[in-house]
This record gives structure tokens, C-alpha cells and sequence, in this order.
């Protein structure tokens, strides 16, 4: 077992299989900097709990393929990123941070799916960007492609 | 505000590559409004690489850092290479031509041809009275011909042409006297459409004949300009548009009349790094019938593996598919798959072509 410990302080134990999915604790168990409990100082509880269900989740990967579980695993991952955006970014950084490839990927197809069918005014909201294009220049980018602000498919609302 | 060194690499945002250690968004991350974090710039990176073409056209608006980051090199290579290597073929698109009395091409969802018996749902790109022809396609990119007077560059997935300049080789002679009959100057009898790795640049390679001269002219987008190559060396083609195997245009031949025996199999190419014609003769026929039956089988379902688009990575075109209107059936359930074609590798002096130039993997079957 290796022992994690959010930035709240909290610990938390994980077989040794699910965790070395994170190639930066994997990295540190070889090289033995994994002895004692692992500090991760960019990750609270509330997130490490939905890493830590993904990695336990996905631990035997190679063997759902064997045993015909790939839909189950298919439909986890489809609950798991049904979260909210603050959620969500919360478990990218920490899937960043810690390197899980496939959580990783998994997390941003998910935000790219959000967003994109998002009107540009709706993502500047949802993302809270600032507009700091002249009027000329946002006109000259849309005259560039006008097709690709059309369509049905453009969904102005922040959610 | 925005960081300094962010500012700069706004004012040309063509150029540069974006570095992801600019912050991407401002650096006022502790605002207390700000209801979630903020991801830094390469995590939204990783977002927006995922996103299909048209949904980023629209996102470089949102901001200029936003612009700068899309309309980068480097993006737009990564953004490529993520769809033309997608496993579950989710951004390619398969191009369906149509014959005459329009000359159409339409696109349709990969994927979805490949596991379904009929297309259902298809996508007008172009619709020409007069004839249009494909030259070739590789990485989301389309050479078109009209009427064979005009070429042109297409890429599908921003809608956008690059017409190119007319080739050095054609003449203003209209016709001209050959084995005793007129025959129409400039008359097109090859061409083909490739990627040169090595520099970096697409190219496009035309032959017209002209009063007994076969000329050869190769284009290059990057200079926007046409080069004479040696002249085609001998023999008759037996295909028009070249097929691309790791970096050269590949042509059937024989030279049957010159030589009447099997010697006479052979196969030409443009290595087009550098433009050299190379020839293979008294090949083993097998070897010229595996490329023709590949030219023959892209002819039908013409088939390229350029990631366009959404970069269309591979598309495809039918030519006598006779697909008349949406949800007929227009590709067999048991459709087979060519793999991508790769990097050109180095070859020096090699007078016979590698089983792998040839696709000897390749076959209709």
C-alpha cells in the first residue's frame, strides 16, 4: 500500500497496482521516495477521492479487455466526468500533475465536448475571459470563417 | 492584465510557436470572483487539441491569447497528427465524387461508412458544371484539377483553395502533328500530389505533352512556384495520377513498344525531395499489378490517409460509385483498410524498390 496526503492534511491509502498508474509516483516508488506517506500539495481531499476511485477503478485495465468488461469500464468513465466545471479542472490539474495519461485524456475530451458546440460569448462567461480583441480584429477573424458561427448547433447558454 | 512576454507573442501570431509557459489567462488567478481555478495554458491546450476545426475557427475570437495559441505552428501540427492517428477514425471524413452531368464531391463520417452497409448522412463541398478531377490528397489536403486547366490546393475542413500558378511547361501552341494525327498541346498525361517530409512542403507534380517533348513540371507551396524536372523518361503510363509511398509520386509503366517482353514491367517515380525520377524495369509483374490495383482501388473509393479533416485523415473518393443521393449504399461492409502511409525514408542509389515502397501489404482483397 502507498499512502497519499492531500493539501488538507488527509491521508489516504492506495494499492500499490492502481497508484503507479500516475507516472510521477511510479517514478518515485523506483527510485524509492515513496518509503513513507506522499505529500501532493496541489491537491485537496474532495479531489484526490475522485482520482483514487479512477485509479482503483481502472486498476485491472488489461484484464477488462481479457474479460469482456470494457463496456462497464466505458460507462464508469462516462459518470465519472459528469461533474461540474470546477470539478472537473480541479481533476485535470491533479491528472496533470500527477501524469495519468488515460485520466488525462479522458477529463479534456470531456471539456472539449462541452465547449465545443459554446457560442464565443458563452465560453468567454463560463471561462471567465476577458475580451481584449478590438472590435476590427474580432470582426476580421469571424469575416475569415463566418460558417463557423453559424449553425444550429451553437448553443449560447452558460452551463 | 496580461503578462508582458504574452503581449509580445501577440503581435504576430502567425509565426510563433506558442510557448506554454505563457499564462494563458490573466494573472489575477486570487481574484475572489473567480468561481473555479483556472487552468493554466498548457491544460487548455490539451482542451482545445481536442476540439474539432470548426469549433477552434470560432474560439480564436474569444481572446487574443486564445488566437495566438490556435494559430500557431505548432497547434496546428499537433491538432493533425491527434486526428489522423485517432484509433476510432472519429475526424476522418471520406470524400464521395460524383460523375457527370455534376461534378460533385461530397463528404461524409468515416466511422460511420466503415460499420454501417449505407451512408446516411452526406455533406456537399463542391458542386461544378464542369469537370473536376482529383489530383491527390494527403493530410486533410485536397489537389483538385479543373478541366485540367486550373489546379488548385483545397483543404475541406477551413474551406478554404489556393489556386496555383500555371505550370512552366505549357505551351501557347494549340495542337500539334504526332504519329500522323493533331494532337491537343498541353495535354495533361500525369500528375500527382504529395508531402515532402524532408522540407517540409507540398507538392505537386504535373506532366503535358507538347509537340513530342513530355514535360514535367513539380510545384512547391512553400516557394509558390513551378520547377522543370527531367523530362518523363520513356514508355506509356498505365495510370494518370500518381499513388505517394513514403515520400515519391509511383507510376505503372511498361515500354512495351520500345521493348516487347515482360522486361518492359517497371515502375517510375518522383522522389519529391528532390525531384529525381527513379525507375524500376523487369519487375516482377506482381509488383506493378499490387500498384496498379491500389491506383485502381483509390480510383474507386479513392483513399488517402491525409488527416483532414475534420482534418480529414483519410478521404476518399468514388469515383463510379454511383451514389446518386444520400442513403444509398456506398461502401461494402467488409471495406479494407490501407495503413497510413509514412515517412519517406532516405534511400541512396537504390535501383530496386523495398517490398514496403510498393505496399506489398495493399490489395483489394
Amino acid at each position: 500500500m502507498v499512502k497519499l496526503k492531500s493539501n488538507d492534511d488527509k491521508e489516504f491509502e492506495v494499492e500499490e497496482a492502481a497508484v503507479i498508474q500516475s507516472e510521477m509516483i511510479k517514478n518515485m516508488i523506483e527510485d524509492g521516495c515513496a518509503t513513507s506517506v506522499i505529500p501532493l500539495p496541489n491537491i485537496d481531499s474532495k479531489t484526490l477521492i475522485k482520482v483514487i476511485e479512477y485509479l482503483n477503478k481502472h486498476i485491472n485495465m488489461g484484464k477488462a479487455a481479457e474479460t469482456g468488461e470494457e463496456d462497464d469500464l466505458k460507462e464508469f468513465d462516462e459518470q465519472f466526468v459528469n461533474m461540474g466545471w470546477e470539478e472537473l479542472f480541479d481533476v485535470i490539474m491533479a491528472a496533470n500533475y500527477l501524469n495519468i495519461h488515460e485520466l488525462m485524456e479522458l477529463c479534456c475530451q470531456s471539456a472539449a465536448d462541452r465547449l465545443k458546440n459554446k457560442s464565443v460569448r458563452a465560453v468567454r462567461e463560463m471561462l471567465k475571459i476577458t475580451n481584449d480583441l478590438t472590435e476590427e480584429e474580432e470582426q476580421e477573424i469571424i469575416n475569415d470563417a463566418p460558417w463557423a458561427f453559424e449553425g444550429p448547433e451553437i448553443d449560447d447558454t452558460v452551463n | 492584465m496580461e503578462p508582458e512576454g504574452d503581449k509580445a507573442s501577440h503581435q504576430h501570431p502567425k509565426g510563433r510557436k506558442f510557448t506554454c509557459s505563457a499564462p494563458f489567462f490573466s494573472t489575477s488567478v486570487q481574484d475572489s470572483s473567480f468561481e473555479f481555478p483556472i487552468l493554466p495554458a498548457d491544460l487548455i491546450y490539451e482542451i482545445l487539441l481536442k476540439l474539432p476545426v470548426k469549433s477552434f475557427l470560432k474560439f480564436r475570437s474569444i481572446s487574443k491569447s486564445w488566437l495566438g495559441l490556435i494559430s500557431s505552428l505548432e497547434f496546428v501540427n499537433t491538432h493533425l497528427s491527434i486526428s489522423a492517428n485517432n484509433k476510432d477514425f472519429t475526424h476522418h471524413r471520406l470524400m464521395l465524387r460524383f460523375d457527370p452531368p455534376y461534378y460533385g464531391l461530397q463528404d461524409c463520417s468515416f466511422s460511420f461508412s466503415l460499420f454501417n452497409d449505407s451512408v446516411t448522412e452526406a455533406f456537399d463541398l463542391i458542386r461544378y458544371p464542369i469537370k473536376t478531377e482529383i489530383v491527390g490528397s494527403v493530410n486533410g489536403l485536397v489537389c483538385l484539377t479543373i478541366e485540367e486547366k486550373h489546379l488548385l490546393i483545397w483543404n475541406p475542413s477551413i474551406r478554404k483553395f489556393k489556386k496555383l500558378p500555371k505550370p512552366r511547361a505549357t505551351t501557347r501552341i494549340n495542337s500539334f502533328f504526332m504519329y500522323g494525327a493533331m494532337v491537343r498541346a498541353n495535354t495533361c498525361y500525369m500528375y500527382g500530389f504529395g508531402y515532402d517530409e524532408i522540407h517540409d512542403d507540398y507538392r505537386v507534380v504535373v506532366g503535358f505533352r507538347n509537340s513530342g517533348f513530355f514535360k514535367v513540371d513539380m510545384y512547391s507551396v512553400h516557394s509558390d512556384s513551378w520547377r522543370s524536372i527531367d523530362d518523363f523518361p520513356s514508355g506509356v503510363l498505365l495510370m494518370k495520377s500518381g499513388v505517394l509511398v513514403n515520400g515519391k509520386l509511383h507510376w505503372a509503366n511498361t515500354d512495351l513498344l520500345n521493348d516487347p517482353s515482360y522486361n518492359a514491367w517497371g515502375i517510375i517515380c518522383i522522389d519529391l525531395a528532390d525531384g529525381k525520377w527513379g525507375r524500376w524495369i523487369n519487375l516482377a509483374m506482381e509488383k506493378v499489378l499490387n500498384l496498379i490495383r491500389r491506383w485502381v482501388f483509390w480510383e474507386v473509393v479513392f483513399l488517402c490517409f491525409a488527416n483532414i479533416k475534420e482534418h480529414m485523415p483519410m478521404c476518399g473518393f468514388g469515383r463510379n460509385m454511383g451514389l446518386k443521393s444520400l442513403g444509398q449504399r456506398c461502401l461494402p461492409s467488409n471495406f479494407p483498410m490501407i495503413p497510413p502511409v509514412r515517412q519517406p525514408k532516405a534511400v541512396n542509389g537504390e535501383n530496386q524498390p523495398k517490398s514496403d515502397d510498393l505496399g506489398d501489404n495493399l490489395s483489394p482483397e
